[in-house]
């Protein structure tokens, strides 16, 4: 029981740390809906992988998802630079669309498919430690594994492309203007999100993973002046939700996922209070 | 203009139009080095839209913009642009610093690491520009006339041939204003080319060596004394509302002709 709440606590940990140093260049390039657009678009592709290559091959259902992100992207574009369609009414088109028929191939194929329609869309994180790999002679849960995968990709992938991301966020004409291609680190950290809602899929599923990837990373932006900061609040704010969230689920018997986001509005509320109490936060200067 | 004078900017025939509707028509002008010119027109005439043309970061409907007698992706590194203030995210969670060092990076390697050099140049440049010590801030803790200051710092610290202002003087408190100013003369004596979108008349006979006057197309491009005349004013300000209708009508008819 111990080992199984160690390796739940840890694989979520790691998915909420990702997804909130990737979300924090994802809601300063106001990009919260394209995010939002990719959880659910991706579903299509798990399915077709699972129905391929069947069992849970996080591979192939990686690179499912990865193609169908890609084309919910790429359908994003054409919708509105080619058709003039405004941005948001367009994501909403595309990814409604996938969505709906990633859910059709689930309950069709639902014999064949190990997916549960209910898992895609809640989650089950308590089922962490049931689906396990061989790694030197350990059973080590998948998700577990997974998570400090992405994890450590993220990590290095930041380490070295930190100051393009920054200035292609920050300031795209200009970044433009001395030929830094603004499209292409987009892409990039469009594709980075769809590897981490596969992750999500099945841990916090499809609609909570948008609590993690915009939630998170904006709560530590009010709290932060520079990305340093956003970074260690993101931390903070990782451990404390999936620790918190944890012992709630626990104590009450409820869905961790669950409970994992309800914490993590909690603590918005508790930190809007303080930050208008005395003034310490963005949010506050706002408020005030 | 002189025939020994070298061109820092020219445009031909450049048309600049967002969904077919023209937003700048048939800009014919050319810019000398070593100029500090002028962008004056009311609102909506295209000053912005030409600075990003002059960057080729608009969809072009015709003509071509050249720099130093070269094409734009050669001399993309010679460019430093400065944008218009309510285009900045000021609540981004970067320091005057980092700000200033973002214009380091055209000449830094792959891996984009600051070398003792950038250090050195980003440091004087905040000297330059008397922000030393707001280093350290958030970019939105600054006054108007300190983020301004900031952002031009970032342009010097490019070590650019030509400068691409977009309104540097809008909501600057006037100590802001002469040290920008200064500054942007200092550069076109040692030869630097500024092009700067100016908002009102105001200051525009002391400030500026050359003046480009735009209302959708070119009014008048010319030495300050030659073209601040009241008849270029007027053309360029009064009564020109209905300009833009009758661009899109004229191309309407040209495209209608061509189909048929």
């Amino acid at each position: 029981m111990w080992t199984d709440s160690f390796y739940i606590l840890w694989s979520l940990f790691f998915l909420s740390l990702s997804s909130g140093l990737l979300g924090s260049f994802l809601i300063l390039r106001r990009n919260a809906m394209v995010t939002d657009a990719i959880s659910h678009a991706v579903l299509p592709g798990v399915v077709l992988a699972f129905l391929l290559f069947g069992g849970r091959s996080s591979e192939w259902a990686l690179l499912g998802a990865l193609i169908f992100a890609a084309f919910c992207i790429l359908l994003i574009e054409f919708f509105t630079e080619k058709l003039k369609f405004k941005n948001d009414a367009a994501i909403g088109m595309v990814f409604t669309a996938f969505f709906a028929l990633g859910v059709l191939m689930v309950s069709v194929f639902s014999s064949s498919v190990d997916l549960d329609l209910d898992c895609v869309i809640y989650g089950e994180a308590a089922y962490i430690p049931f689906d396990t790999v061989t790694i030197f002679k350990n059973e080590i849960p998948r998700a577990f594994v997974m998570g400090l995968i992405i994890l450590s990709f993220l990590l290095i992938f930041l380490t070295f492309f930190y100051p393009q991301l920054k200035l292609t966020s920050f300031d795209p004409l200009f970044a433009n203007s001395i030929g830094l291609s603004v499209k292409k680190w987009y892409y990039i950290l469009m594709i980075s999100t769809a590897a981490i809602v596969v992750l999500a899929l099945e841990l916090i599923g499809v609609v909570l993973v948008v609590a993690f990837l915009v939630a998170i990373p904006a709560l530590a932006w009010l709290l932060s002046h520079s990305f340093r900061h956003l970074f260690f609040y993101c931390t903070v704010i990782s451990a404390t939700i999936t620790g918190g969230g944890y012992l709630l689920a626990r104590w009450s018997d409820a869905n961790i996922a669950g409970s994992i986001v309800l914490v993590l509005g909690t603590l918005w509320v508790i930190v809007l209070f303080l930050g208008y109490r005395f003034g310490s936060n963005r949010g506050a200067n706002q408020l005030h | 203009m002189k025939a020994e004078e070298k061109i820092a900017l020219e445009a031909h025939d450049l048309s600049v139009g967002y969904d077919g509707k023209p937003v700048l028509w048939g800009i014919d002008l050319q810019v000398p080095v070593g100029s500090l010119t002028g962008v004056i027109g009311p609102n909506g005439a295209g000053k912005s839209t030409f600075i990003k043309a002059i960057m080729g970061l608009t969809p072009t409907m015709s003509g071509y913009v050249r720099l130093f007698n070269k094409k734009l992706d050669d001399v993309r590194k010679q460019i430093a642009y400065v944008p218009q203030k309510e285009a900045v995210d000021w609540d981004f969670p970067i320091s005057v610093t980092e700000l200033v060092m973002m214009g380091r990076f055209p000449h830094m390697g792959w891996m984009k690491r600051p070398t003792k050099k950038d250090r050195e140049v980003v440091e004087e440049t905040l000297e330059k520009m008397k922000i030393s010590d707001l280093s350290t801030k958030q970019i939105g803790q600054l006054s108007g006339g300190q983020q301004q200051r900031a952002f031009i710092a970032r342009a010097l610290a490019q070590e650019a041939s030509i400068y691409l202002l977009d309104e540097p003087f809008a909501g600057v408190d006037a100590n802001s204003e002469k040290v920008i100013i200064n500054l942007l003369k200092e550069q076109v004596k040692e030869g630097k080319t500024a092009i700067v979108v100016h908002h009102d008349l105001n200051a525009v006979n002391t400030y500026f060596d050359r003046l480009i006057l735009l209302n959708l197309r070119l009014v008048a491009n010319g030495p300050t004394d030659e073209v601040f005349r009241t008849d270029y004013l007027k053309e360029t300000f009064g009564g020109e509302l209905s300009l833009l209708a009758e661009m899109s009508e004229l191309l309407r008819k040209r495209d209608i002709k061509q189909k048929k």
